[in-house]
C-alpha cells in the first residue's frame, strides 16, 4: 500500500466511518431532541425488532454518506469524479462545499434520485 | 385514605398470582409488617418442577405424556408468536397486536425487576434491623402490629395518622427516602419549573405581541414570519393564562401529600453527574436533587429525571403534555450560555456557524479560521450534524427564492433554526450564533456575499 493510499485510508476511517458511528450512538442517547432520535425512540419503544431495523437502516445510510459528502465538502477527502461524457471535475471545488447539504436536504437528491425509502427531517420547514 | 395504599389490590396473596406484585403494594406489605414475597423464589420452584417433571418422565408414563403435552403446547407458542411476528410485518392489525404483547411482556419484566429491587433492598435493611429497638402494640390490641415509642406500651406520639407511612412515628431517627417520596418531590419541582415559566410567559408575552403587531404592519418583507411569530406568542398567552390556577392547585397538592406522607423531615442527597453534592429535607431541595442527579452538570434535562417524575401519574392533574414543557422549559435560565465555538482548522472540525459558503470571497474571511462548533461539542450538547446541514440548505434555498439579499439578520435566524432542528436548545442555538456573527462582524466582514444552495 502506497502511503498516499494508507493516507486515504486513514483520512476516510476518522472522518466518515468512526464520525458517522459516534453520530449514531449519540442519537441513542434518551436526551437527544433531534427528529431522527425521537423516531428511533419511538421506534424502539412500539416495534419489534424488524419494525426498528427498518426504521434505522436508512437513517444509517443516509447520516454515513452525509460524514462522506460533509468531508469532500471540507476538502478532507479531495476527491475527483468522472463523468459518462468523460468530464473530470473536483468535487470539493466545484461542489462549492454544498454537496452534503444537498444530500440531506428537502427536496435533495434523496427526494430526487432514491427508489429507496428515507425520512426528511426538514420537509416542514419549505 | 394513604396514597401508599391508593391502588386496591386483592386480598389473596400475590404470590399467587402470574404478573409480580406493585412496588406499592410490597411497600405496604413491608409498613404492616407483613413479609414480602421472594420474586427469586417463583423461579427456583418453576426450574425445580420442571426438572422434577423430566425425572419422573424418564420413568412413568404419565408424565411423560404430561411432559410431552406441555413441550407441545410451548412449540405451539413459538409457532404461533412466530406467525405473529411474521404477520406484523405486513399488517398493521397484527403490528398492532404484537406491540400489545410485547409491551405487556416488558411491563411484566419491568414490574418483577422491581420486584427483584426491592426484595434485595428490604432483606438488606430487615438485616440491619434490630427488633428491640423498634418495639410494636402487641396482636390483638386495636393498634396491633404498630410500632409504638421505644419503652412504651402504646402511648405512641406518632398517633394512627401517621402508622400507614411511617416506620417510625415519631419522626426522628433514620428514615430513608422512598422512590414514592422522590417521585412527589420530583413532579413538585417540574410542576413549579412550569409555573414560573408560565408566569413569565404572562409578563412578557404581551410585549412581544405588540412588538409583532407593529412588525406585521411595518411591511418590511417579512410578514410571514411576523405572522407565525404572533399567532405564537397569542397562543402561548392563552395558554400560560389557563395553565397557571392549574398549576398553583397541582402544586399545593403536591406540597401536602408531601407533607402528609410526612416526609418533610427526610433528607435526600445525591452526586450530580458533575460530582456535585445535591439534596436537603423538604419538597423543594430533594425535588432539585433528584432533577439535577439525572442531569449533565445540571445544565439540562436528560429525559430519565422526567420518566422519574411521569411515574407519579397518580398525582398529576394535567398530564403528560404539560410536565414534558416543564421538563423543557426549566433549564431556560441556566442554559442560554453559547456551545463552545473554535476556528475550523484546530483538531474539531465541525460544523461551520454560519455557513461558510455565505461568506465565499468577502475580505478578510478564511474558513478555517471561521468559528465552528467542534465535533466533540457538537455530541456533548446531542446536535445532529447532518440534519443542521440539511435544515441549513432547505432554509437557504428557501431564502433564495424570495430574491432578497441575503442580510446578517436572515442569516441569524436561518442558522438558528437549523442548530434547533438538529436538536440544540433554542437559547444555545441563539446565543452560538450570535457569538459566531459578532465574531465575523469583529474581523470587519461587512456582510454575506452569496446565498448558500442559492443557484
Amino acid at each position: 500500500m502506497t502511503p498516499e493510499i494508507e493516507e486515504f485510508a486513514k483520512t476516510l476511517i476518522e472522518w466518515v466511518r468512526d464520525a458517522s458511528i459516534q453520530s449514531n450512538d449519540m442519537v441513542l442517547r434518551p436526551t437527544v431532541d433531534a427528529p431522527v432520535a425521537k423516531r428511533w425512540r419511538l421506534a424502539a419503544r412500539d416495534g419489534t425488532s424488524t419494525t426498528f431495523a427498518s426504521v434505522v437502516i436508512p437513517d444509517i445510510v443516509d447520516n454515513t454518506i452525509f460524514y462522506l459528502l460533509q468531508a469532500i465538502d471540507e476538502g478532507l477527502l479531495r476527491m475527483s469524479f468522472t463523468s459518462s461524457n468523460g468530464k473530470v471535475v473536483d468535487l470539493t471545488t466545484q461542489g462549492h462545499s454544498e454537496l452534503s447539504g444537498w444530500y440531506m436536504g428537502s427536496g435533495g437528491w434523496r427526494e430526487l434520485y432514491s427508489k429507496e425509502r428515507f425520512v426528511d427531517d426538514c420537509a416542514d420547514l419549505k | 385514605m394513604s396514597r401508599n395504599f391508593r391502588n386496591s389490590r386483592p386480598t389473596a396473596p400475590e404470590t399467587a398470582s402470574t404478573s409480580p406484585p406493585s412496588e406499592t403494594w410490597l411497600f405496604a406489605q413491608e409498613i404492616l409488617g407483613k413479609p414480602i414475597p421472594n420474586p427469586f423464589a417463583a423461579q427456583a420452584e418453576a426450574r425445580a418442577k420442571r426438572a422434577k417433571l423430566e425425572w419422573l418422565a424418564e420413568i412413568s408414563t404419565e408424565h411423560e405424556r404430561e411432559l410431552k403435552n406441555l413441550l407441545s403446547a410451548e412449540a405451539e407458542a413459538r409457532r404461533k408468536r412466530k406467525q405473529l411476528e411474521w404477520l406484523a410485518t405486513i399488517s398493521t392489525e397484527h403490528e398492532r397486536k404484537l406491540r400489545n404483547i410485547l409491551a405487556a411482556e416488558a411491563e411484566t419484566r419491568a414490574a418483577q425487576k422491581r420486584h427483584e429491587r426491592f426484595y434485595e433492598s428490604y432483606s438488606a435493611r430487615l438485616a440491619e434491623w434490630a427488633e428491640v429497638d423498634h418495639p410494636r402494640q402487641p396482636k390483638g390490641t386495636s393498634d396491633g402490629g404498630q410500632w409504638v415509642a421505644k419503652g412504651g406500651g402504646g402511648g405512641s406520639s406518632g398517633g394512627p395518622g401517621h402508622s400507614g407511612t411511617s416506620r417510625e412515628p415519631n419522626g426522628v431517627g433514620h428514615r430513608s427516602a422512598t422512590p414514592d417520596m422522590l417521585d412527589l418531590a420530583h413532579a413538585w419541582w417540574q410542576t413549579n419549573n412550569l409555573l414560573q415559566q408560565s408566569r413569565r410567559d404572562l409578563e412578557t408575552l404581551p410585549a412581544r405581541i405588540a412588538s409583532e403587531q407593529a412588525k406585521l404592519g411595518s411591511r418590511d418583507g417579512h410578514s410571514n414570519v411576523h405572522a407565525q411569530n404572533l399567532a405564537t406568542a397569542q397562543r402561548d398567552l392563552e395558554h400560560a393564562k389557563a395553565l397557571v390556577p392549574q398549576l398553583e392547585k397541582q402544586l399545593h397538592e403536591l406540597a401536602q401529600q408531601y407533607h402528609d406522607s410526612g416526609y418533610d423531615e427526610v433528607p435526600y442527597s445525591t452526586w450530580t453527574p458533575g460530582e456535585t453534592l445535591v439534596g436537603g429535607k423538604g419538597i423543594e431541595d430533594v425535588g432539585l436533587a433528584v432533577a439535577m442527579g439525572g442531569s449533565p452538570a445540571g445544565l439540562k434535562p436528560t429525559g430519565i429525571e422526567f420518566d422519574i417524575a411521569l411515574a407519579a401519574t397518580s398525582v398529576f392533574q394535567l398530564g403528560r403534555a404539560a410536565l414534558r414543557k416543564a421538563a423543557t422549559a426549566a433549564p431556560k435560565s441556566v442554559a442560554s450560555e453559547p456551545a463552545a465555538l473554535k476556528p475550523y482548522g484546530g483538531a474539531g472540525g465541525g460544523h461551520h456557524v454560519p455557513a461558510k459558503k455565505a461568506f465565499e470571497g468577502a475580505a478578510g474571511y478564511n474558513a478555517k479560521d471561521a468559528l465552528a462548533i467542534p465535533r466533540d461539542e457538537l455530541s456533548r450538547l446531542g446536535v445532529v450534524h447532518s440534519t443542521v446541514t440539511g435544515a441549513q440548505q432547505t432554509l437557504y434555498r428557501e431564502f433564495a427564492k424570495r430574491g432578497q439579499q441575503l442580510t446578517w439578520d436572515a442569516v441569524e435566524r436561518i442558522e438558528t433554526e437549523a442548530l434547533v432542528r438538529g436538536g440544540l436548545n433554542s437559547d444555545v442555538a441563539r446565543a452560538t450564533v450570535k457569538q459566531a456573527i459578532d465574531a465575523l462582524k469583529r474581523t470587519g466582514i461587512p456582510g454575506p456575499t452569496r446565498i448558500p444552495w442559492g443557484n
